[in-house]
C-alpha cells in the first residue's frame, strides 16, 4: 500500500506552462482519475510521476522516497511504477510471453508459471502466449499491457488513457476488468482520461485539471453535484444554470423556491441543476412550460422546455425516462427533485 | 477471475536523485552538424573556384562555343527524353493500375525491372548490337529506356492512391470522363510527375557512361574528357560550375511547376481502391505497349549479353580480374554502406525524434549532394585533397567519402523509417519495466530498427556496386571494381570479356529494384 504526495510541481515547455504548481496527495490503495480537456497537462503530470520527464520545480514523494526534487529525479527504470500507455505500447518484435516477461529476468524461477498466472489475472487464455501483438484485438492488447506492468509488482500503477482507443462497447468491459484486477491487487492507481464518464465510474478520487492547474479534487459524487465553477460543472456532465435570489432558506428562481445550501450568502447567485433532476407531470406541481423538442435516446430522452412566462423566456433541457416522454408542443409542469447547487462566487 | 497470484509490493530501495542529463539531443546535433559541414564540401568547392578563378577568366572559360554546344546538347537531351518518358509513364501506369489488362501485376514488375540494368550497360547493349547507333536519337532512346522506371514508380504509386470518390464526385457534378481526367486526375498526379521528371532530368545531367559509350557529348562527359587530358584544369572546374547551375535550374523549374499545393486526402480512413476500367476489345492490344517497352529495355540487353557470353564461351568467366573485381566491389560497397549509414545516423535520429526548424535545415544539407552529379562531388574531392590533404589523394578513404556524400539521401531514407519503428513510448514502456537505457537500446531499439538499417545499407551498397564516375576519378591507381573494369574492357571494344561484368552488376542491382518496387507499393498503405 503506497502513498504518493505531489507538491507544487511546475513544468513549462518553452514559454507554455504545462503544469502550474500542482499538488495532489493520493491515499494508499485508492484509485484516482485525473480528468481534463486535451492540453490541460494531465498527461505531463503522469509522465513526471513515471519519471519520463523532470519537473522544473516541486517534489514527488512515493512512500517517503523522494522521486523528484525540482530537476533532480530518480531514473524511471528504478522507480517500480507501472505504466500502461494509450495504445498499450506492446513490443511488436516480441510475442505475448516476451512482452509479459520483459520486466522479469530471463532466469527468473517459475517464469512459465508466472506468465500463466498473469494471463489468468487479466482473463486471457494462456494459449495466447505465443501470439504476436498484431494478432491480438485492441482489448486483448490492453490487457496484456496491464499484465506486463503488473508482472513487476509495481508500487503504483499509471494508466494513460488506456481505454480511449477501444470501441465503446469494449471500453466498458475492459475498464471493469481492469478495475477489478487493480482493486484485487490493492495497487494505488492513477488514471488519466478526457472522458468524464470513465473518470466518474473508475475513481474513488477525482482530480480536475485545466490549463496546467488542478482545479478541484474530491470524491466523484462530490464533484459532480458540487463543482467549484461552471467549467467543471459543464465538463463533468450536462448542467442547467439559472440566476437566483438567495433567501434565508434556499433560493428562488423562475422555477420557484428550491432547496439549496446557501452557506450564509446573501443577494444574488447562480444555481446549477443537473438535467436528470427535473420531473415532468401533466398536472403539476411546478412551473408550466411548453415542450419545444424531444430527442429520443433509448433509456432517456432529452426534452427541450420553454417557459411560458411572459417577458423572461428561458430554455433548458431535462432528461426524463423515455417511457414518459411528452408530445412536442404540449404543455407540462416541471418540478425539481433534490436540492439546487449554489455555485461559489467567481474569484 | 480466480487469482492466486501474490501482488505484494516489495519495498522500494533508496534511490539517488540525479539531474536528467539529456545529452542525446545536443550530441546528435553536433555530429549531424559535422556531417552537414562535410556535405557542404562540394558546394564550397564550386564557390571557391568561382571566386579563385575570377570574373574575367571564368567568363573567358565559359563564354566559348564549346560550352554553348554542350548546353544545346543538354537542353535537346532533356527535351527529347522527358516528354516521351512522361507520356509513356502515364500510359503504362494507367494500364497496370487502373485497367483490367491481363497480367497487370507482372507487367508492373517488368516496367520497373530496367532499373536493374545500369545505364551504361543499357547503352553497351545497344551500341554493341548496332555499332552505328550514335548521337541524339540514340541518347534519347536509351535514356528513356533506362530512366523510365523513375517516372513510372511515383506515377503508378500515386495513381493507385487516388481516391475514386473524387472522380465520382466530379462525374456527379456533370463532368465528362475526359474532363474528369483533365480536371481531377492529372492535377493529382502533378507532384508525382514533377518529382519523377526531376529525378530523370538530374540523371540525364549526371550520367557519364551512357553518353560516353554512345558518343553524345554532355557537360559530364566533357568534364571527364577535360579532366583526363589535363588533370584538374580550371576548364573542367568551370564546366562543373555550369553543370551545377543546370542542376539548380532544373530544381528551380520543378519547384515552380510543382507549385505550393499539397494534394492530401481530406477525411479519415483508407481510400477505397479504384475500380479498374474495362478495356473490352482493347484488352489484348493494350499489352503491346508494356511488352514493346520490356523488349526494348530488357530484351535488348538480354539478347546482347547472351550473344557475347555465347561467343566468349566459358573463358570469359575465368578471367582472373573478374574474381578480383568482385572482391574489390564488395569491399567498396560494404565500406561505403557502413560509412554512409553511420554518417546519416545522427541526422535520421534528429529528424524522427527531435524535428525542428534547425534540423530541417541540417537535413537539406545532408540531402542536396544527392542532386549533384557524381562528377562534381569527385572533382571537389580531387581539388580539396590535392590542395589541402595531398596524402589523401587517390586513396580508399576519399572514394568512400565520395560514396557517403552521394548516397547520404538513400541512407537517410532507410534509417528514418527504421528509427520511426521505435516510437518513444516503447522505450518508456521498457523503462517502466525496469530496463536501464543501455539495456533498452539492446532489447527494444536495435531489434526494431534493424530492418530499416539493413535496408539503408543495402540501398547504399547497391548504389556503390554500379557507381562508375566518381570511382573512375577518385580510386587509387589499379583499383578494379566491376564498373571500372567493365568500362576499361568496353573502351577496348572487348565486348565479350565485358559481358560477365555486366551480368554481375545486373545481379547485384536486382535486390534494389525489388526493394524499390515493394516500397512504392507499401507507401500506399502508409
Amino acid at each position: 500500500m503506497t502513498q504518493l504526495v505531489i507538491s507544487d510541481v511546475s513544468k513549462r515547455y518553452g514559454t507554455t506552462p504545462a503544469l502550474d504548481r500542482v499538488s495532489l496527495a493520493v491515499e494508499p490503495g485508492s484509485r484516482v482519475a485525473i480528468v481534463g480537456p486535451s492540453g490541460s497537462g494531465k498527461t505531463t503530470l503522469l509522465r513526471v510521476i513515471a519519471g519520463f520527464e523532470a519537473p522544473d520545480a516541486g517534489t514527488v514523494v512515493l512512500d517517503g522516497q523522494v522521486l523528484a526534487d525540482g530537476r533532480a529525479i530518480a531514473p524511471a527504470h528504478r522507480r517500480r511504477i507501472g505504466f500502461v500507455a494509450q495504445d498499450g505500447a506492446l513490443f511488436p518484435h516480441l510475442d505475448v510471453a516476451g512482452n509479459l516477461g520483459f520486466g522479469l529476468g530471463p532466469n527468473e524461477p517459475d517464469r512459465a508459471r508466472r506468465l500463466i498466472e498473469l494471463m489468468e489475472l487479466v482473463d486471457l487464455d494462456p494459449a495466447m502466449l505465443s501470439r504476436k501483438p498484431h494478432e491480438l484485438s485492441g482489448g486483448q492488447q490492453q490487457r496484456v499491457a496491464l499484465a506486463r506492468a503488473l508482472a513487476l509488482k509495481p508500487a503504483l500503477m499509471l494508466l494513460d488513457e488506456p481505454f480511449s482507443a477501444l470501441d465503446t462497447g469494449l471500453r466498458e468491459s475492459v475498464r471493469q476488468a481492469v478495475t477489478a484486477v487493480l482493486t484485487k491487487a490493492g495497487i494505488t492507481t492513477i488514471l488519466v482520461t478526457h472522458d468524464q464518464g470513465e473518470a466518474l465510474s473508475f475513481a474513488d478520487q477525482l482530480a480536475v485539471m485545466r490549463q496546467g492547474r488542478l482545479v478541484q479534487t474530491g470524491r466523484p459524487y462530490e464533484l459532480y453535484w458540487r463543482p467549484t465553477d461552471i467549467e467543471t460543472a459543464l465538463f463533468l456532465g450536462n448542467a442547467v444554470l439559472f440566476e437566483a435570489r438567495i433567501e434565508a432558506v434556499g433560493v428562488s428562481c423562475i422555477l420557484g423556491r428550491l432547496a439549496a445550501e446557501t452557506r450564509g450568502r446573501r443577494g444574488h447567485g447562480r444555481i446549477m441543476l443537473r438535467p436528470e433532476q427535473f420531473r415532468l407531470s401533466p398536472a403539476g406541481p411546478g412551473l408550466q412550460v411548453v415542450v419545444e423538442d424531444v430527442v429520443f435516446r433509448g433509456g432517456q430522452c432529452a426534452v427541450t422546455l420553454r417557459t411560458n412566462d411572459d417577458g423572461t423566456e428561458a430554455r433548458f433541457i431535462a432528461h426524463v425516462p423515455s417511457m414518459e416522454f411528452p408530445e412536442i408542443g404540449s404543455t407540462v409542469f416541471v418540478s425539481v427533485n433534490g436540492a439546487a447547487f449554489l455555485l461559489p462566487e467567481a474569484t | 477471475m480466480t487469482v492466486s497470484l501474490s501482488l505484494d509490493t516489495p519495498a522500494l530501495p533508496a534511490l539517488p536523485l540525479r539531474r536528467q542529463r539529456n545529452l542525446a539531443g545536443p550530441t546528435m546535433l553536433l555530429l549531424a552538424g559535422g556531417v552537414a559541414l562535410c556535405a557542404l564540401l562540394p558546394l564550397g568547392f564550386i564557390l571557391w573556384i568561382a571566386i579563385e578563378t575570377g570574373w574575367q577568366t571564368a567568363l573567358a572559360l565559359i563564354w566559348r562555343p564549346r560550352v554553348g554546344e554542350l548546353l544545346a546538347n543538354t537542353l535537346l537531351l532533356e527535351f527529347c527524353t522527358l516528354p516521351p518518358a512522361i507520356g509513356l509513364a502515364l500510359a503504362l501506369a494507367w494500364l497496370t493500375e487502373r485497367s483490367d489488362m491481363p497480367g497487370a501485376q507482372f507487367l508492373s514488375w517488368l516496367a520497373v525491372a530496367p532499373l536493374a540494368v545500369p545505364a551504361f550497360v543499357q547503352s553497351y547493349a545497344w551500341v554493341s548490337l548496332f555499332p552505328k547507333f550514335h548521337g541524339l536519337p540514340a541518347a534519347a532512346l536509351v535514356s528513356v529506356l533506362a530512366y523510365l522506371p523513375f517516372l513510372y514508380l511515383p506515377v503508378a504509386a500515386q495513381m493507385r492512391r487516388l481516391d475514386p470518390e473524387l472522380e465520382y464526385a466530379a462525374a456527379s457534378l456533370g463532368q465528362s470522363p475526359a474532363q474528369v481526367v483533365r480536371r481531377v486526375v492529372l492535377p493529382q498526379l502533378r507532384l508525382a510527375i514533377c518529382g519523377g521528371s526531376l529525378l530523370v532530368g538530374l540523371h540525364l545531367l549526371a550520367e557519364y557512361g551512357l553518353y560516353a559509350m554512345i558518343r553524345f557529348d554532355t557537360f559530364t562527359t566533357a568534364i571527364i574528357d577535360q579532366f583526363q587530358s589535363s588533370y584538374n584544369g580550371p576548364a573542367a572546374n568551370m564546366l562543373a560550375g555550369v553543370l551545377v547551375l543546370s542542376c539548380v535550374g532544373l530544381i528551380g523549374l520543378e519547384w515552380l511547376l510543382r507549385g505550393r499545393a499539397r494534394y492530401a486526402r481530406v477525411g479519415s480512413g483508407a481510400p477505397r481502391p479504384a475500380p479498374r476500367r474495362q478495356l473490352g476489345p482493347w484488352r489484348l492490344p493494350a499489352l503491346a505497349l508494356p511488352i514493346a517497352l520490356a523488349l526494348l529495355g530488357l530484351g535488348v540487353p538480354a539478347l546482347t549479353l547472351s550473344r557475347w557470353l555465347m561467343s566468349g564461351g566459358g573463358a570469359v568467366w575465368q578471367q582472373g580480374a573478374l574474381a578480383a573485381s568482385v572482391v574489390t566491389t564488395l569491399g567498396y560497397a560494404g565500406a561505403g554502406a557502413l560509412a554512409a549509414v553511420l554518417a546519416a545516423l545522427p541526422m535520421a535520429w534528429l529528424s524522427v525524434r527531435a524535428p525542428s526548424r534547425a534540423t530541417r535545415f541540417l537535413e537539406s544539407c545532408h540531402t542536396y549532394p544527392g542532386a549533384l552529379p557524381g562528377v562534381v562531388v569527385a572533382l571537389a574531392l580531387v581539388t580539396v585533397t590535392v590542395r589541402v590533404a595531398l596524402p589523401l589523394y587517390q586513396t580508399v578513404a576519399t572514394v568512400v567519402l565520395a560514396y557517403v556524400l552521394m548516397f547520404l539521401p538513400r541512407a537517410l531514407v532507410g534509417l528514418r523509417s527504421g528509427i520511426a519503428q521505435v516510437p518513444i513510448e516503447l522505450e518508456r514502456a521498457a523503462a517502466s519495466l525496469g530496463r536501464n537505457p543501455a539495456r533498452t537500446l539492446l532489447a527494444v531499439t536495435l531489434p526494431l530498427a534493424a530492418p530499416g538499417v539493413a535496408a539503408a545499407m543495402a540501398l547504399v551498397a547497391m548504389g556503390v556496386a554500379t557507381e562508375l564516375t566518381a570511382t573512375l576519378l577518385l580510386a587509387p591507381n589499379g583499383t578494379r571494381t566491376l564498373a571500372t573494369e567493365f568500362w576499361a574492357l568496353t573502351s577496348e571494344l572487348d565486348y565479350a570479356k565485358a559481358a560477365p561484368y555486366a551480368v554481375l552488376m545486373i545481379l547485384l542491382s536486382l535486390p534494389m529494384t525489388a526493394l524499390l518496387h515493394a516500397q512504392a507499393r507499401r507507401s500506399l498503405n502508409a
